[in-house]
Formats: structure tokens, C-alpha cells, sequence
């Protein structure tokens, strides 16, 4: 009877966060979107084995800002596996010391030059195919929910072991 | 326990096998249940762990991405349904109170308390065994936690399986186990039985040969030679004592016979005298009780005889016992010789004492023919040591059935009948007379008594003094004897003077007075003086005795007696009765010298007409009428007259029982010669009256 009155009450939630973004402006809802996908890079990074010990790990937004300051909140005074975060924001298509780099939509047309070198570094991205062309993770959304997709032979390329935790979580592996 | 005590081996063989196996069965399978679902419940709980650990790796990732991925944390929970027994998988996130995701087998699965979540580890509950782990992020940060239940019902089913399995397997061994040591237990209780039928078999029988057979050779066939070899022993042991059975038996037989003997010569002895080889009185009495019932059966008649003998006792004193002895034993060889059948009996009952039962008689005068033959038989005279032997027999007759219908009463009335015979004068026989039975009981006492006071000399002869009146001078004494019975003191001769006469005894008594006053008398006579007379009373007994005469005349010559001197006093219901034949006696004593006296004059029917032919020399006054003089005129006159008459007839006058001077003085008066009596003198014993010899004057008379 618990239960039921739980799914019924996680159900309520649902449809009042759907009626909500009914309501609410697009912009609203893709802030929303990408404090979560600011959340899930965090993440992300904790299920991948980095070398070196207790070196920064840098978390780069490659292009434009959509995720902004939510992924920089979101890693704000954390550490993964004593690894220092720090938050740094990329315009060209250079990766440089970045270890866990989002591609903004706005990098689709330079795709190629961004994901030129990755080794050792995690690529993510929500550009569409992002995986297929040779991302690592690419968020994509299926019926309707947050969901990615992970390209193991690129992450393997780049030297990046993704824990089998995440691996399983995928949507789809390449 | 007592029920077990009553079972036969067989069965507590059975039961001992039955309880022993199924012991053993419940023990090692209960140790191997035990084992079983120990190790059982270990792996439910690896398995629970282990479910649990890898549900907490797996819901981690998903949990901690959060709200998006719980499908996939509701899915890897539902997983855990896999396993069937798991009843229930929470998975909560940290601090959360409500869980975050959650798998119920059933409906009635209840929420898990925050107890249950704080606790880590393994938890029991009696339905089911619960496992709570905490969820880690990768980096290890706690995430939630997560708790998994599984069922403990395989567990119980288990159990039930088991206890069933058990069962089964406990129930159909037991059977076996009933039915296999049902046929083993024979090999014990088979020999058992066998050797317990043959022990009831050697006791019924008694036949110690038997054996059992013994094939075994474990404790059972031990048990059996034990058996066997005891057998043998008691076999040894039973040939031997039944030869020393039969020793003793022989030995038993032997003597049984040697005691047949000894017996049959017992017997002879107890029923027969030594010394004549006569039936004693024991077998007479034996023989005398058949004849009496063959008589009283046949209605005849049978006579006991009693024969005493007269004079034997005298022989046996003077001669000794040996020349009795043999005047017994030929008396015994003679008596033979006078019965008339073989199946009479002569007995001697000891002493001088025979008897004989003469059966089957006609008539009374059968038995006096006998006595009388006897009687003759035994006038010759018997030889012993080259003397010559007179014996008289006395012999008592008494009749079956007309005096006695018993042998003890017809032996006591021919014994009464002897004493008849006796008191008759010897050498004589007597029918028993049944008035005598009644006095002789009585009498036979005192009668054994004076016999037995003549033997032992108790008898003494005390003297009363009698004085000459004109003179006053001691004339002389009369004799009067006294018995002196340990038994009584001194007996007053009233009361044994007639005894003695009935018995016979009188007659050896009065010889004893006469020969004892007689001696006496010679020692009172002095040189020169005047010579003293002894009177003596002689009894009826003595005076019809034929012998009077000849015993009188052998005393005077022993004693050496002057027949003048000599008085014997005859009473006057003595004399009066045979007076031809009294004179004839009083005549020949006369002649003899001896002085003659009436005692008691005036007591019985006096004849004074026979007083002048008997050849009386004095009167003796009974102090009957002395006594009264004094006060009774009619005495008086009687006295008077007697003395008057008895002067007339020039007989002297004796006043006895004087005891006054007054009577005194009427006897002076009357001319009475001569006075007797207390007021001169009791009878006294021999030596006092030999002092009064010494003042031979009464000084009463000195007028």
C-alpha cells in the first residue's frame, strides 16, 4: 500500500514536472537540463580511473557556456579520490591541460579539431551522434529522460578506463 | 524395568538389539540433520551476503545518478527475485526514511525499522534471515543502504524432510531390526533353552547320564561342558552313594535281624521270670485279657488262682536266697504239672506268689480240684542240700464272671480269696467271697504294715502289775503287747489286735509275746522270795491253731520257763463256741502245768454252767464293770455276785481297770482277790517294771 502511495506519489511529481514545463519557458527548461548534465560530468569523472596521484583534475566547457556556472558550483570545493577539481572554460579547439572536457553545441562544426587529441582526457558532449563521431559520452535523451551514450573504443584510444558501473548505466555503447 | 525383568531373554534380546540399534540411528542422524542444516543455514546466509554485496555494487551507480536511473535501481532490487527465497530487497538512500526503491515477494512484507537500517551485517528473525549493507559511490562515499531478506522456510522445510526421512528410516530399520535379531537370537537362547529342558529333564528324571550335546564352542559351549562335567561329578557322585546305600542297607538288614533277636529275647524276658521260667505277671495279665474275651465271646467261664505260699519267707531268711531260689523254681516245675490244658497259664508274680488262669471251666469245682491238686502235689516234701522241705500253700480262688468281668478285679478277689484262705489256717484254698472285698482294701494296708512291724522287731510286750488284796504283795504281771509304728507312735492293740487275728499274723505275733514274756519273766525271780507269774492273752486264732499245743511246749523248753508260772488268759467269746474241743485244748494245757484265766468275764453271753467243766483256774473282771462300782449300785451287785460265784467254783477273782481307792475299798469288801489297774500300776516297758521289783508291797493295801 506504501508503494503504491509512493508511485502514485512519484507519479504526481512527474506530471507537476511536466505541467511545469509546460508552463515554464524553454530557457527554463534547459537551464534545468543542464544543471543536471553539470551533475552527471561531476559524476562521470568519478567513474573513471585518472593517473597520477592527487593531481588537479581540470573540468573544461569547450565553446560556448550553456552548462556555465552549474558545472563550476557543482565541482566547487569537491575532490574525486583526493584529486583537486578546477573549472576552466575553453574557446579554442585545443584541449590543452583540460581532463574531462563538454563540448558545447557550438563546437559541431569543429568537431574534428576538438576531438583531434584526447589522450587522456574524457570527452563529453550533448551534440547529437557526438559518440559516433568519435566522442566518449554523449548525452542524449530517450523518451523523454536524460540518458548517454559512450563510445568504449574511443575512451579506450584515449587511454580512459571507464568504470564497467557507468558502462552498464549506458544508454548504448559504441 | 519389572517388565523387563519378566520378558524372556528372547525378547529382552530382541528389545536390548532394538533399543541399542535405534539409538544409535537417531543419534547419528540427528548429528547428521544437525550437520546438514548448519551447513545449510551457512550457505543461506553466504548466499544472502553475498546476494546482498552485489546488489549494493550493482544499485550503486544508479543510485548515485539519482532520480533518472531509478528503473534501473528498481530493476537490479526485482532482480533479487531470481533467487526465490528472497522475500524482500530495500534499498534506501542515505538518511532517507522512506526507501528509495523496494522489492516485496508478498503484500504482508513489513517496512524494515531504522534499527534495521543502522544495523549492519546479518540479522535473524524466526520467518527469515535479513542482510543490511551500506551503498558506496565510487569514491567511496556512503550513497544509501541497502537490505535484503531471505526466507528461512527451505530451512524448515528441510527440517521437515529430515524428521520425515528419520522417521522412515528409524521405523523400517526397526523392523528390520525386529525381524533380523527375531531370527539371531536363537543362536543364544536356542543353547539356553536346550540346556534348561535338559536340567528339567535330569531333575524330573533323575537320570544323571543324560549329556547335552555340545557342538559350540564360544562361552556357550564352555557353559555346556561346565554343564556336562557337572552332570558327570554328580553321577560319581550318586553311583557312590548308592553303593553306600546299599552297604547301609546291608548293614541295616543285618542288624534289624541281630535286633529281631534281641528283641524276641527281650521279650521273652519282659514277659517271663527269670527265675522259674514262668510267664511273669505282665504276660499273665496279657493272657488272662484274651481269655476273658475269648470267654466272654464263647460264654464260658474261667478261674484265677492265687497261691501264696505258707511258710516261705521263714526258709528264705534262715536259709538264704539260694535255697528259695530253688525251692521257687522246683514249686514252678511242680505247679506245671497240675494244670489240666496246654492253654492254662501259670505265672509267678514274684516273691512267693503264683497264679494260675485255668480257662474254659465248667463248673466252680474244676478249680478247686486243681487247688487241691496242688495242695497235694506240694505235700511232698522239698530237697534242697540234703534237707527236707514242708510248704503249704494258701490259694484264693475267684471265678469269671461271677467275681470280676476284668483281670484286675478278679486278680485283687482270688488274692482276697488267699487271704480267706489264710486266716482259715494255711494249706487251704478258698473261694472268694464277695462281702471280704470291701474291708480287705482297707485292712491290706495295715496288714502289709504289721508284716512288715513283725520283721522290723516294732513290736514290744509291755507289763501291768497285779497285786494280791489281803497282802498287798506283787503277785506277777500280765503280758500285753504294744506296737510302736514309726508311722503311728505307739498303736493302741484295739485297733491291730483283730487285724492281726484276720490276717493270720496273730499267730507269729502271740508265739513272739509268749516266748518274749517268758524270757522276761525269768529275770524278775529272786533267791528266796516268792516266785512271780506272767499272764498272756491268747487269741482265737492261736487257740484253734492245731500246732497250739506243740508251740507252746517248744517255747517253755527255749526259754526254759516253769509252766506254773505261766498264765494264759483265753477270752470268753473265745471258748465258748467249740466248748468240747476248748476243753479238750484247756485240758491238755492244764496238764502241761500252766494256769488258765477268762479275760473279760461278764462281756459276752457267759455260760456259767460251762465254767464249771472248763478247767479254769481264774476269772478276770472286765473293768467295764470295776470302772462304775463307785456309782452304780447294779455294777456293784454284779460284782459282788461274780466274785461271790466264782469263789463257789473255787476260782480266784481278778478285778481289772481298778483306778479309784473307792472301787478299791468295794473289791476289799467283796473279797476280790487280787486287783489290776492304773490306781497300782500302767502297763509299763520291761525295765520299769523290773524298779517296781524293788518294793514288791503295794503300800495302798498296807492296812
Amino acid at each position: 500500500m506504501r508503494f503504491i502511495l509512493m508511485n502514485f506519489f512519484t507519479k504526481m511529481k512527474m506530471e507537476l514536472f511536466l505541467l511545469c514545463l509546460l508552463l515554464s519557458n524553454n530557457s527554463a527548461l534547459a537551464n534545468s537540463d543542464y544543471a543536471t548534465k553539470a551533475h552527471q560530468i561531476y559524476q562521470f569523472a568519478q567513474y573513471i580511473e585518472w593517473h597520477g596521484e592527487n593531481d588537479t583534475l581540470t573540468f573544461c566547457v569547450v565553446g560556448d557556456n550553456p552548462i556555465g556556472n552549474s558545472l563550476s558550483q557543482v565541482i566547487a570545493n569537491k575532490k574525486i579520490n583526493g584529486h583537486p577539481l578546477e573549472f576552466k572554460q575553453v574557446t579554442g579547439n585545443q584541449l590543452g591541460n583540460c581532463d574531462i572536457a563538454f563540448i558545447s553545441d557550438s563546437k559541431r562544426g569543429e568537431l574534428g579539431q576538438v576531438l583531434h587529441s584526447t589522450h587522456h582526457r574524457l570527452t563529453v558532449s550533448d551534440i547529437p551522434d557526438f559518440a559516433e563521431k568519435g566522442g566518449m559520452i554523449e548525452f542524449t535523451k530517450v523518451e523523454g529522460k536524460l540518458r548517454f551514450v559512450i563510445n568504449r573504443n574511443a575512451a579506450v584510444r584515449a587511454g580512459i578506463k571507464i568504470s564497467s558501473q557507468l558502462l552498464k548505466l549506458a544508454h548504448k555503447i559504441l | 524395568m519389572a517388565f523387563f525383568k519378566r520378558l524372556s531373554i528372547r525378547y529382552k534380546l530382541i528389545l536390548i538389539i532394538i533399543l541399542i540399534s535405534s539409538m544409535v540411528l537417531l543419534l547419528s542422524s540427528g548429528l547428521l540433520i544437525a550437520n546438514e542444516l548448519i551447513f545449510l543455514r551457512k550457505i543461506m546466509e553466504q548466499e544472502l551476503e553475498i546476494q546482498t554485496k552485489i546488489t549494493a555494487v550493482n544499485i550503486a551507480s544508479p543510485l548515485h545518478f539519482g532520480e533518472g536511473y531509478q528503473d534501473e535501481v528498481d530493476k537490479l532490487l526485482h532482480a533479487c527475485a531470481e533467487n526465490q527465497h528472497i522475500i524482500a530487497a530495500y534499498a534506501y538512500l542515505k538518511h532517507a526514511s522512506a526507501p528509495y526503491s523496494a522489492y516485496t515477494r508478498t503484500d504482508s512484507d513489513v517496512l524494515p525499522t531504522s534499527s534495521d537500517l543502522s544495523t549492519f551485517g546479518l540479522q535473524e528473525t524466526a520467518t527469515y534471515l535479513q542482510y543490511t549493507q551500506k551503498i558506496f559511490s565510487p569514491t567511496g562515499e556512503e550513497i544509501g543502504v541497502i537490505l535484503l531478506r531471505l526466507e528461512l522456510k527451505p530451512l524448515t522445510e528441510r527440517i521437515h524432510w529430515y524428521l520425515l526421512t528419520v522417521f522412515f528410516i528409524l521405523s523400517l530399520s526397526l523392523i528390520l531390526a525386529f525381524i533380523l535379531s527375531y531370527y539371531f537370537q536363537g543362536i543364544i537362547t536356542k543353547p539356553i533353552l536346550q540346556l534348561a529342558h535338559l536340567t528339567r529333564r535330569v531333575s524330573t528324571q533323575k537320570n544323571y547320564s543324560l549329556r547335552v550335546d555340545s557342538n559350540h564352542i564360544d562361552e556357550i559351549g564352555s557353559l555346556f561342558d561346565g554343564f556336562n562335567q557337572m552332570l558327570e561329578a554328580i553321577q560319581e557322585r550318586d553311583s557312590e552313594l548308592e553303593e553306600h546305600r546299599e552297604q547301609l542297607e546291608n548293614l541295616v538288614a543285618i542288624r534289624t535281624i541281630d535286633l529281631k533277636k534281641a528283641n524276641q529275647k527281650l521279650t521273652y524276658q519282659a514277659y517271663h521270670d527269670a527265675l522259674t521260667n514262668l510267664p511273669n505277671r505282665a504276660l499273665f495279665i496279657k493272657r488272662a485279657k484274651q481269655a476273658i474275651e475269648y470267654a466272654e465271646y464263647n460264654n464260658e467261664s474261667l478261674a484265677i488262682l492265687f497261691i501264696d505260699l505258707d511258710n516261705f519267707k521263714f526258709i528264705n531268711d534262715t536259709l538264704g536266697h539260694a535255697a528259695g531260689d530253688h525251692l521257687l523254681q522246683e514249686i514252678g516245675k511242680r505247679l506245671l504239672g497240675c494244670t489240666r490244658l496246654p492253654s492254662d497259664t501259670i505265672a509267678r508274680l514274684g516273691g512267693d506268689e503264683f497264679t494260675i488262669l485255668l480257662r474254659d471251666i465248667t463248673d466252680p469245682t474244676d478249680a478247686a480240684m486243681v487247688a487241691d491238686f496242688i495242695i497235694k502235689t506240694l505235700m511232698t516234701p522239698l530237697q534242697f542240700d540234703q534237707h527236707e522241705f514242708y510248704i503249704t500253700p494258701s490259694i484264693g480262688i475267684s471265678i469269671y464272671p461271677q467275681d470280676g468281668l476284668d483281670v484286675g478285679t478278679l486278680m485283687k478277689n482270688a488274692d482276697v480269696g488267699m487271704y480267706l484262705a489264710k486266716k482259715q489256717g494255711r494249706n487251704s484254698y478258698r473261694f472268694y467271697i464277695s462281702s471280704a472285698n470291701l474291708e480287705s482294701a482297707e485292712r491290706l494296708n495295715m496288714e502289709n504294715k504289721l508284716r512288715q512291724a513283725l520283721e522290723c522287731n516294732e513290736f514290744e510286750v509291755w507289763y501291768q502289775p497285779r497285786y494280791e488284796i489281803k497282802t498287798g504283795r506283787l503277785l506277777g504281771a500280765e503280758a500285753l503287747v504294744r506296737w510302736r509304728s514309726p508311722d503311728f507312735n505307739l498303736v493302741s492293740p484295739s485297733q491291730f489286735i483283730p487285724l492281726a487275728e484276720d490276717t493270720g499274723l496273730i499267730i507269729p505275733l502271740g508265739e513272739w509275746v509268749l516266748r518274749t514274756a517268758c524270757e522276761e519273766s525269768l529275770r524278775w525271780q529272786r533267791a528266796g522270795e516268792h516266785p512271780l507269774s506272767v499272764s498272756v492273752n491268747l487269741s482265737a486264732r492261736q487257740f484253734v491253731q492245731a500246732d497250739l499245743l506243740s508251740t507252746i511246749e517248744r517255747v517253755l523248753g527255749e526259754t526254759g520257763m516253769n509252766p506254773r508260772l505261766l498264765e494264759l488268759e483265753l477270752t470268753e467269746s473265745l471258748i465258748m463256741p467249740n466248748a468240747e474241743d476248748t476243753i479238750e485244748t484247756l485240758n491238755a494245757l492244764k496238764k502241761m502245768g500252766m494256769q488258765i484265766s477268762v479275760d473279760d468275764f461278764g462281756t459276752g453271753y457267759s455260760s456259767l454252767s460251762y465254767l464249771k467243766r472248763f478247767p479254769i483256774d481264774t476269772l478276770k473282771i472286765d473293768q467295764s464293770f470295776v470302772r462304775d462300782m463307785d456309782h452304780d449300785a447294779d455294777d456293784c451287785a454284779l460284782v459282788s455276785a461274780i466274785i461271790a460265784m466264782a469263789h463257789n467254783l473255787k476260782l480266784e477273782v481278778v478285778a481289772e481297770g481298778v483306778e479309784k481307792v473307792e472301787q478299791l475299798k468295794f473289791l476289799q469288801g467283796y473279797h476280790c482277790d487280787c486287783v489290776q489297774g492304773f490306781l497300782f500300776g500302767k502297763p509299763m516297758p520291761a525295765d520299769e517294771f523290773r524298779r517296781l521289783l524293788d518294793k514288791p508291797i503295794s503300800p495302798l493295801l498296807l492296812v
